[in-house]
C-alpha cells in the first residue's frame, strides 16, 4: 500500500500537465462537435460561403440574390478585408455587381460581373455557372421585349423546376464525426501516457532510490509488480476519461456496435503506449529529455501516421516510415471500423490483425525494455 | 566583449533552451512537412464521375452531360452508362458508388446515398437541364418571330463573369501559415532566454545573480550585454529554421529574403523582450516561470495559425485589438503579408508594432530591475 500511495503522491505532483492536455482536448472536441450531423441522411447542396456586393440594386439582381440562397451562405466582410477572407477560406467567392449592369441589359450590352474566386474553385464553379445561367436567362427575355414586371417571378417560377432527388437508406452508423476523435486520442494518449508514466517512473531510478527500496521488507518483484498495475491503472484511468468525453460529444455514434469496436481498439492501443512510456524511461535518466521525448514521439507519430492528417492523403513514402509505428494500425483500425456495415467475422479480419500488430510492437518494446534494464541493473551492481 | 563571449558560452550549457529552440522547431518542421508538406489548399476542378441508366437514359441529357467543359477545357463529367437502372442500384446499395440517374416519363431522378461537392455538382447540372427542357417548350407557345430571336440569343455564348485582378499571390496555399506559425513559436521561445537572463540578475533568484549584483558594473551595461549574447543566439537559431524551411523543406516564402530576415530579427527580440518582462514581474522559481513562459508561447502562437490555420483569422477578427498586442500573430502576419500582398504596407505595419512593443517590453524590464535592493536575499 505503500509503494502504492507513493506512486499517487508523485502522479498528483504532476498532474498539471494531464490537466493541461485535456483542457485543450476538451476544446477541441467542443468545436468538432458543433459540426454533429443528422442521425437520418437526407441530401442537401453544398452552399458555398460568399461576399455578394450588389451596386446595381434592381428587382434583377435582388432576385439574382434571392434565387442563390439556395446555393450560398451570405457572409457580411469588410471590403478592405476580402482578399484575407479569401485566403483562409473564410469564403470561396466574391462577387460584385457593376452600377448600372441592368440597364446595360436592357440595351443589349454586357457589363461584367466582377468575381474574385479563393482556393475552393470547384465550390465556387457551382455558383458562377448559377450566376451566368440566371443573367443569360434575364438577357434573352429583357432582348425580346419579354421585360414585364413580372420578370423576376417568371424566372423564379422556371429555376424553381428541379430534378427529383430519391435518398437511399444509410445501411450502418456513421462513425466519421467520432472516428476524428478516436483518431485525435492516439496524440493525447502518446503524449499524456509517455510525459505523465515516465515521470513518475524516473523518481524511483536514482541508484540510491533503488538501493534504499532493495533494503525495504517488500520484495523488488512485488515493488515492480504494483507499479505496473499502478501504471496501468493511470492509462486506463487517462483512457476511461476520454471515452466518458466521447461518449458525451457523441452518444449515437459511440454507443453502438461499431463505437464498441472503437472503444476496444483505443484499450489496445494504450497497451504499445505504456510499454514505449516503460521503453523511454529506462533508456533515458533526464527529466528534460523524458518530457522532450514525450512532445517529439506524440507529434512526430500523430503526424506522419494519420492522426492529424488523413491516410490517404499522406504521401506513400510516409506511410510507409508509418508502418512502423504502433498509431499507424491503430488510425488504419478507426477507419476501417468506420468502413464496415456488417460487423462479421469476415468483415472484422483486418480489424482484428490490426489488434494483434498493435499488441506485437507492445510485445516487442517490452523484449527491449528489458534487454535493456538487464543491462543497466548488471552495470549497476 | 569579454562579457558578451562569457554569457554567449554559458547560454550554450543550459541544453534544454537549446533543444527547444534550436532542435525542437526543426524537428516540428520536419513532421509539419511530412503531414502537409506536398499538400496544397487549393482545390482544383476534377471531373466528377456519374452513373447513367443505359435502359432509362435520355440521349439528350448523355450528350449534355458528356459535352460539358469547365472553362479550362477539362470535362465535367466523366459518364458510366453502361449499368440497367437494376444493376446501378445493386452497386448503389453496395456503397460502390454514390448515385445513378435514370429518366422516367417526363421526370429526372437522381439516386443518392452521399452529399458532397461532386453531387451537388450532378445535382445542379439536372436542374438546369430540366430547366432548359422547360424553356424551350414554353417558347413553343410564342409568337414566330419572338421564339426566333430568344432563340438566336440563347445559343450566344455571352460571358457576364469577369475575374477581378488584385494585387495578391494567386497561387497561394494557406498551409504555409503553419510553417510562418512555427517561426513564430520559435521566435516566442526567446522568452526562456529571457527568464534566465532575469535569473542572472535579479539577486534573489540564485547565487550566480547574488554574485553579479555585487559585481561593480551597471544593471543597464549587464542587461544590454546578456540581452545581445541572447538575441545573437536566438537570431542564429531561427535563421537556421528559415533555411531549413525554405532552401531544404521547400516551404513557400516571399522573393524578398532581406525582409524575411528583418522580421524574425525583430520577433526574436520581441521573444526575448517577452520573457524579460514576464520574467521581470513575476515572482516565482526560474522552473515555474519557464513553465509560464511555454504557456504563454503556445497560446500565442495558437493564436497565430499553428495548430490551425483559420484560428488566426477567427482569432483577429472577432478580437481585433489581437492584431496589435499578439507578438507571436505579428511575426505570422508579417510572413504572409509578404507571400500574399505585394504591397508592403500591411508588413511595414507589422514590423513596426512588433518594435513598439519590444521596446516598450524592454522598457518596462529595465524600469523593473532598475535600483533595486534587497535588505536580505
Amino acid at each position: 500500500m505503500t509503494v502504492f500511495r507513493l506512486y499517487w503522491r508523485i502522479f498528483w505532483k504532476n498532474s498539471v500537465i494531464a490537466l493541461i492536455y485535456f483542457m485543450v482536448f476538451i476544446v477541441l472536441g467542443l468545436i468538432q462537435v458543433q459540426n454533429y450531423p443528422e442521425d437520418e441522411f437526407s441530401f442537401s447542396i453544398v452552399k458555398t460561403k460568399i461576399v455578394f456586393v450588389d451596386r446595381d440594386n434592381t428587382e434583377i439582381t435582388q432576385g439574382l440574390k434571392s434565387y442563390l440562397e439556395k446555393y450560398a451562405i451570405y457572409k457580411d466582410i469588410e471590403e478592405g478585408k476580402i482578399e484575407e477572407a479569401l485566403f483562409y477560406n473564410e469564403i470561396e467567392l466574391y462577387v460584385e455587381i457593376p452600377e448600372g449592369f441592368t440597364e446595360a441589359l436592357k440595351e443589349g450590352e454586357i457589363l461584367p460581373i466582377g468575381i474574385k474566386t479563393g482556393s475552393q474553385a470547384p465550390r465556387a464553379h457551382i455558383i458562377t455557372r448559377t450566376i451566368q445561367k440566371y443573367s443569360h436567362l434575364a438577357y434573352v427575355h429583357i432582348n425580346n421585349g419579354q421585360d414585364s414586371e413580372a420578370l423576376v417571378s417568371k424566372l423564379r417560377d422556371l429555376l424553381d423546376r428541379e430534378a427529383v432527388v430519391s435518398e437511399v437508406g444509410r445501411a450502418g452508423a456513421d462513425l466519421s464525426e467520432s472516428v476524428y476523435y478516436f483518431n485525435y486520442m492516439a496524440y493525447l494518449l502518446l503524449a499524456l501516457i509517455i510525459s505523465v508514466i515516465s515521470v513518475i517512473m524516473l523518481a524511483f531510478k536514482p541508484l540510491e532510490i533503488k538501493r534504499r527500496n532493495l533494503l525495504s521488507s517488500i520484495s523488488n518483484r512485488k515493488m515492480n509488480l504494483i507499479l505496473l498495475f499502478c501504471n496501468f491503472l493511470l492509462g486506463i484511468g487517462f483512457l476511461l476519461a476520454l471515452l466518458v468525453l466521447g461518449i458525451i460529444l457523441y452518444p449515437r455514434q459511440v454507443l453502438t456496435g461499431s463505437g464498441f469496436l472503437l472503444m476496444l481498439n483505443a484499450f489496445i492501443f494504450i497497451f504499445p503506449v505504456m510499454a514505449l512510456s516503460y521503453l523511454v524511461v529506462t533508456l533515458f535518466d533526464s527529466k528534460n529529455v523524458i518530457t522532450a521525448c514525450g512532445v517529439v514521439f506524440s507529434l512526430g507519430f500523430s503526424f506522419i501516421t494519420g492522426v492529424f492528417i488523413p491516410q490517404f492523403l499522406l504521401d506513400e513514402k510516409i506511410l510507409l516510415i508509418a508502418k512502423f509505428i504502433p498509431s499507424y494500425y491503430y488510425v488504419a483500425n478507426n477507419n476501417k471500423i468506420n468502413e464496415i456495415a456488417n460487423l462479421n467475422f469476415q468483415n472484422l479480419r483486418p480489424v482484428l490483425t490490426n489488434f494483434l500488430i498493435q499488441l506485437g510492437f507492445a510485445l516487442l518494446f517490452i523484449l527491449i525494455t528489458v534487454y535493456v534494464a538487464k543491462k543497466r541493473e548488471t552495470q549497476e551492481n | 566583449m569579454r562579457l558578451f563571449a562569457i554569457r554567449l558560452k554559458m547560454l550554450l550549457k543550459s541544453r534544454a533552451n537549446v533543444f527547444w529552440t534550436f532542435i525542437y522547431p526543426l524537428l516540428l518542421g520536419l513532421f509539419f512537412y511530412m503531414g502537409f508538406g506536398n499538400l496544397s489548399s487549393r482545390s482544383s476542378f476534377a471531373t466528377v464521375h456519374v452513373s447513367v441508366a443505359s435502359d432509362m437514359a435520355d440521349p439528350v441529357l448523355l450528350e449534355a452531360f458528356t459535352s460539358a467543359e469547365y472553362d479550362d477545357g477539362k470535362k465535367v463529367f466523366q459518364v458510366h452508362a453502361k449499368l440497367s437502372r437494376e444493376e446501378l442500384e445493386a452497386v448503389l446499395q453496395e456503397e460502390r458508388i454514390t448515385g445513378y440517374v435514370y429518366r422516367e416519363g417526363g421526370e429526372i431522378t437522381y439516386r443518392i446515398r452521399t452529399n458532397g461537392i461532386g453531387e451537388s455538382i450532378i445535382k445542379s447540372f439536372l436542374d438546369e437541364f430540366i430547366q432548359m427542357e422547360h424553356l424551350f417548350q414554353e417558347l413553343g407557345q410564342l409568337d414566330p418571330d419572338v421564339r426566333a430571336g430568344m432563340l438566336a440569343d440563347l445559343m450566344k455564348d455571352n460571358r457576364y463573369l469577369q475575374e477581378i485582378n488584385t494585387a495578391t499571390n494567386p497561387d497561394y496555399n494557406n498551409f504555409v501559415i503553419y510553417f510562418y506559425a512555427l517561426i513564430a513559436m520559435t521566435c516566442m521561445f526567446g522568452s526562456f532566454w529571457g527568464v534566465s537572463l532575469v535569473g542572472d540578475l535579479q539577486a534573489d533568484n540564485s547565487y550566480r545573480a547574488l554574485r553579479t549584483a555585487i559585481a561593480p558594473e551597471s544593471k543597464l551595461k549587464l542587461l544590454t550585454i546578456y540581452f545581445l549574447a541572447a538575441l545573437a543566439l536566438h537570431f542564429s537559431g531561427n535563421l537556421l529554421l528559415i533555411f531549413y524551411l525554405k532552401y531544404i523543406l521547400d516551404v513557400e516564402f516571399s522573393q524578398n529574403l532581406l525582409l524575411i530576415i528583418l522580421a524574425s530579427f525583430v520577433g526574436c527580440v520581441a521573444g526575448i523582450a517577452m520573457g524579460t518582462f514576464l520574467a521581470g514581474i513575476i515572482r516565482a522559481p526560474e522552473r515555474k516561470k519557464e513553465g509560464i513562459m511555454v504557456v504563454v508561447s503556445l497560446f500565442s502562437s495558437a493564436l497565430s495559425g499553428l495548430m490551425m490555420v483559420k484560428v488566426k483569422y477567427w482569432a483577429e477578427t472577432y478580437f481585433p485589438p489581437l492584431r496589435f498586442i499578439n507578438p507571436a500573430g505579428l511575426v505570422t502576419d508579417s510572413f504572409f503579408s509578404l507571400y500574399y500582398f505585394s504591397d508592403l504596407s500591411r508588413y511595414i505595419r507589422d514590423l513596426l508594432t512588433l518594435s513598439v512593443l519590444s521596446i516598450l517590453l524592454v522598457f518596462g524590464t529595465y524600469l523593473k530591475m532598475r535600483g533595486e535592493k534587497y535588505d536580505s536575499v
